[in-house]
């Protein structure tokens, strides 16, 4: 049986098109509210996310910057409870399509946590986990996948020689990268971070943002941070929330310089709450 | 010296001041729970060795005191016997004259009356040829020169002359009429009489003209309106053509039915009286088939001495070197009769056996040689003591009750040893080695604990063990499966709303008391399942094969219907199924068996589906209505919510960071639990099943009422168990406190404590090398 979605969302890119531009509204959020039981945490967003290009979600502690970022792999499905009106589109097929499968979402989306999160397993183990319940297991694909992403994640020359000792005996930073690498390995189409810097020392977060960078040529990223002058750095489009409701949303450069609301003019130059 | 100034600490500022309530507080409840933590492990010590002080009796041999060296008159004598209260003993001249010694000492009562005979009553003409003493009845038998038969009983009765308690033993002689055993008139030898209650049997050989013949006559007494009428031969019986040679010595059990004759050659003829009143040769033995001096080969070696121990079910057989053998009677299926087999095979004594003593209450005997003494139990052939006692052995005896050993000398000294041997049938061989019981035809393990003295207990903690086992392998067979899938259903794919009601639910079902359990198990579920094994069967299997088939049909319907359920809902696509099946199975079940099993009922006179008496006809398996297939369903609900409860919640204690980092990778929730949520969870599925385990291997009310608590050592599915913890349930109440029984139930609590002890100790190694393995980040 052949999934509509799986046909057509991710259909391989037509040699030479220029995706960036091409597809402005490649992920679409449309008069989106969410709610955690009763409470509502989102309202009425609507916000298009471009194809392979970076974008930021900003806002104060609990503005629903992780809800929306969970929604969009429909992570909040484990949640009892929840609800939500309006719609989210990735390529122009809703993701609350009751014909899709939510596992083959989740497979071509990446997510890195706010807390690097390894299983307890080994390295080697923690990356190729997204091809095994694929059910690939070719130990040639699986070798070249572990030194593609390790590299991609510029961890491979700190463990290339560790592979099989346990995930937890890495740094914090590490872990974050491995968990980066774990993401990536089956080549999804989307990448979203939460906070991926949070724990972070200024090297490794450096090393992430050199990432970020690299990896935009391959992936369309959502990013959560706290960390204006980062969100300055990696992105090409910020949104900010306020109170679950979107406030501003433009290309960074507008959105930091030259805001066009009070509350995120405050919010971006640091005098906010 | 000058004192070294102590430095000024600083003043600490009120609120950086921990209050003395606060310091109070916590050095008390540090204390607390450290008395606690050690009291426990004291406490589980001091039950482990407090078991151990109840069993350790078990396994020592007889203590046998410094002697009490008593003056008697020296003379040749061939037998003796002692009172109850070891006071008056007899001895026997080698005329068959009858000597009383009073050892009580002479106190302010009564004067002691020394050395004194009491007279038989012996009719003037009746000249002895032989006699036979036969110390544990205490007869003397004589028989005289001219076939005449007289039996005496020497009996002992305490009595009290000058009042006030102060007690005397009497010792009496009651002698029986004369009886004409033989037939021409001629001197008897080997006589020897039993008595079964009103049965009685004399047999004797009598030198004929023509050659010896064996004599045997049953005595009857009439019972009339008057009391007992005078006792008076019955049947008579001859064996002339039937021996093989002069006889070397004759045998008759206690149950008056039979005679075993010895010849030099070393066979041993078994006569029988059947039913009927026919006297049939039932079996030729050879008790020592080789030669005790291995360089002479060939002829069998001739039988010293034969004798019964108590019960008079087994004869042990000596020869002259000292070698001794015990053959007991036993019922043999495919011969369809009893007859005597070898059974034991006991340790040679240094020499030749001079004497041999049985004991009254118990199946041991006393054998010297030279002064060598041993006193042996004949059913585990063990010895329970044996000493040089450094003089010549003339005659031994067992005290009556068990409690000294007598020896007299050569020199006219009796040796009174006190004896402390509380539980002779107890000991390694017992508990734990294949016996060869009397009246069966093998060496089995055995247990059956009650019976009167001369019956052999059977306590064998091997089908104990068996039947332990058996229960929780059934137990946990159905348990684990049902318990860990339902556990990561409800961890895993549930939802969290209903979730929040499965699990007290378990958790409430988890503290039902295990005797509800049992009852309805016994009451209930054993006749509808054992009436019913193919529809259970099927049942339960569709179940099963239902859910797969479910899942399989699942995944290929389409899209629309599937993803149309709520996730976490799915269980109500598996349950309706699944009870239908269940329901399907059970009437399919009647359907099967009432086409596969049919066998031909004797009472109906016609073919019903039977399973069970297909299992009994065709597999020859029994089959018990409380069997293990229902103890596994019952200790299934005692042991499914521990397991499920602690197990779900080592599930559901998964970092959620896991769950969710292998969602986000495109796992589905199968691949979740299987890949990630298992191994990090499996140090707490562990120990879920290691106290499921324990709860199944110690659980009793169950046990005792689920299963017939028969002695079971197959892993029969249709037959119950009896377990350790049962036993000691269903025994509690017949055993006499620091008995040998009482104590045998002490070990069973030791194994069963030794059991969980080292299983849970494997356990947790097993544990904590699991929960290193898959630690998760602190
Ligand atoms: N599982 C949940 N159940 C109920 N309410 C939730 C749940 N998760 C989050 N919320 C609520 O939703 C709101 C948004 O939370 P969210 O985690 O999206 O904030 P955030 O913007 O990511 O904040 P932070 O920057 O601190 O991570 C908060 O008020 C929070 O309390
Ligand atoms: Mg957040």
């Amino acid at each position: 049986m052949s999934n509509p979605f799986q046909q057509s969302l991710f259909k391989p890119k037509a040699a030479g098109a220029e995706a960036s531009s091409s597809q402005p509204d490649f992920i679409r959020i449309l008069d989106y509210n969410f709610y955690y039981g009763e409470a509502q945490v989102l309202f009425d967003l609507n916000l298009d996310i471009p194809h392979q290009e970076v974008t930021a979600f900003i806002g104060p502690s609990g503005c629903g910057k992780s809800t929306l970022l969970r929604n969009l792999n429909r992570m909040n499905d484990l949640i009892d409870g929840i609800r939500h009106e309006g719609d989210i589109t990735i390529d122009g097929h809703s993701i609350y399509d009751p014909y899709l499968e939510v596992i083959s979402l989740r497979k071509r989306i990446g997510m890195v946590f706010q807390k690097s999160n390894p299983f307890p397993k080994s390295i080697y183990e923690n990356i190729v986990y997204s091809l095994r319940v694929a059910g690939r297991s070719k130990k040639s694909e699986l070798d070249e996948t572990v030194e593609r992403s390790l590299k991609s994640a510029a961890l491979w020359e700190e463990v290339k020689d560790r592979l099989q000792e346990s995930a937890f005996g890495l740094s914090g930073g590490q872990m974050q990268r491995l968990c980066i690498a774990r993401a990536i390995a089956n080549r999804p189409e989307i990448l979203l971070m939460d906070e991926p810097c949070s724990a972070l020392d200024p090297i490794a977060t450096g090393k992430i943002e050199e990432l970020i960078h690299q990896l935009k040529e391959e992936f369309t990223i959502v990013i959560v941070t706290h960390n204006m002058q980062q969100a300055a750095r990696v992105s090409d489009r910020t949104a900010f929330f306020y109170l679950g409701k979107l406030i501003e949303y433009g290309e960074t450069e507008q959105v930091f310089m030259n805001p066009t609301n009070k509350q995120t003019e405050a919010y971006v130059s640091g005098r906010f709450g | 010296m000058k004192p070294k100034p102590r430095r000024q600490q600083p003043p600490i500022a009120e609120r950086f001041r921990v209050s003395p309530a606060t310091l109070f507080a916590d050095r008390l409840m540090t204390g607390l729970i450290m008395v606690g933590g050690i009291s426990i492990i004291i406490a589980v010590f001091f039950i482990f060795v407090f078991i151990g002080f109840k069993v350790a009796p078990l396994f020592k041999g007889a203590e046998v005191g410094e002697a009490l060296v008593l003056e008697v008159p020296d003379k040749p004598f061939v037998g003796f016997g002692i009172d109850e209260w070891k006071e008056v003993p007899y001895f026997l001249d080698e005329d068959g004259g009858l000597v009383f010694v009073d050892l009580e000492s002479p106190d302010k009562h009564h004067e002691s009356r020394g050395v004194f005979t009491l007279p038989y009553d012996t009719p003037p003409d009746f000249e002895i040829a032989s006699f036979t003493h036969d110390a544990l009845r205490d007869r003397v038998i004589f028989a005289s020169i001219d076939g005449r038969v007289l039996v005496h009983e020497i009996h002992y009765e305490p009595t009290f002359p000058g009042g006030r308690g102060v007690r005397m033993i009497q010792p009496s002689i009651e002698s029986l009429p004369v009886i004409e055993l033989g037939e021409d008139g001629r001197p008897l030898d080997h006589v020897s009489y039993a008595r079964a209650q009103a049965r009685r049997l004399l047999a004797a050989v009598e030198e004929t003209e023509t050659g010896p013949v064996v004599r045997i006559a049953t005595l009857t007494q009439r019972r009339t309106p008057f009391g007992l009428g005078p006792l008076q031969i019955g049947q008579r019986y001859t064996l002339r053509e039937e021996l093989r040679d002069r006889p070397s010595d004759l045998l008759v059990p206690d149950a008056a039915d039979s005679v075993l004759v010895a010849y030099p050659s070393g066979q041993v003829d078994y006569f029988e009286i059947d039913a009927g009143g026919t006297l049939n040769h039932i079996q030729t033995f050879v008790p020592f088939p080789e030669p005790a001096d291995h360089d002479k080969p060939g002829s069998a070696t001739p039988i010293k001495r034969m004798e019964f121990v108590l019960g008079d079910q087994t004869v042990i057989f000596f020869d002259a070197a000292g070698r001794h053998v015990g053959w007991n009677l036993a019922y043999l299926e495919e011969e369809a009769r009893r007859r005597y087999i070898p059974s034991k095979e006991f340790r040679p004594l240094p020499g030749p056996p001079d004497t041999f003593s049985v004991s009254r209450r118990n199946k041991t005997f006393l054998t010297t040689a030279g002064d060598h003494a041993r006193l042996t139990l004949m059913t585990t052939e063990a010895v329970r003591w044996e000493a040089a006692l450094g003089f010549p052995v003339r005659q031994a005896l067992i005290a009556p009750r068990f409690n000294a050993l007598l020896f007299l000398d050569s020199t006219g000294n009796l040796h009174l040893k006190p004896m402390k041997d509380e539980h002779p049938i107890a000991g390694f061989r017992t508990y734990f080695t294949r016996i060869q019981y009397e009246g069966r035809p093998g060496r089995i393990y055995d247990w059956q604990s009650d019976g009167g003295a001369d019956f052999e207990r059977k306590l064998s903690m091997v089908p104990l063990i068996i039947g332990t086992l058996k229960g929780t392998v059934y137990a946990m067979f159905i348990a684990v499966p049902v318990a860990l899938l339902s556990a990561i259903y409800v961890s895993q794919f549930l939802r969290p709303s209903l979730k929040k009601v499965v699990k007290p639910t378990m958790e409430i079902m988890a503290s039902l008391p295990s005797v509800i359990l049992g009852f309805f198990a016994g009451m209930w579920l054993s006749p509808l399942i054992s009436n019913a094994v193919p529809s259970v069967m099927m049942s339960t299997f569709g179940v099963f094969l239902g859910a797969i088939l479910m899942g399989l049909v699942w995944s290929r319907l389409p899209n629309r219907i599937r993803l149309s359920v709520p996730s976490g809902m799915e269980f109500v696509f598996v349950f309706v199924p699944a009870m239908f099946v269940a329901w399907l199975g059970w009437h399919l079940g009647q359907v099967v068996e009432n086409w596969m099993f049919l066998q031909y009922d004797e009472l109906l006179e016609r073919e019903v589906g039977s399973f069970r008496m297909w299992v009994v006809n065709v597999l020859g398996w029994d089959f018990e209505t409380r069997n293990a297939l229902v103890v596994g369903f019952a200790m299934g609900f005692a042991v499914i919510p521990i397991i499920f409860t602690i197990s779900e919640d080592s599930m559901s204690n998964v970092p959620n960071a896991f769950r969710s980092g292998s969602l986000a990778l495109g796992a589905s929730r199968w691949q979740t639990a299987i890949r990630i949520v298992l191994p990090t969870a499996a140090a707490g599925i562990f120990s879920a099943l290691m106290i499921g385990f324990g709860r199944a291997i110690g659980e009793t009310m169950i046990m005792v009422m689920a299963t017939g608590n028969s002695v079971v050592q197959d892993f029969n599915p249709f037959t119950g168990m009896r377990t350790l913890s049962a036993n000691i349930a269903v025994e509690i109440s017949e055993a006499e406190q620091n008995g040998t029984l009482y104590r045998t139930l002490f070990l069973c609590a030791f194994i069963l404590f030794v059991f969980t002890f080292t299983l849970n100790t494997i356990a947790e190694i097993l544990r904590q090398w699991l929960r290193r393995r898959y630690r998760a980040v602190e």
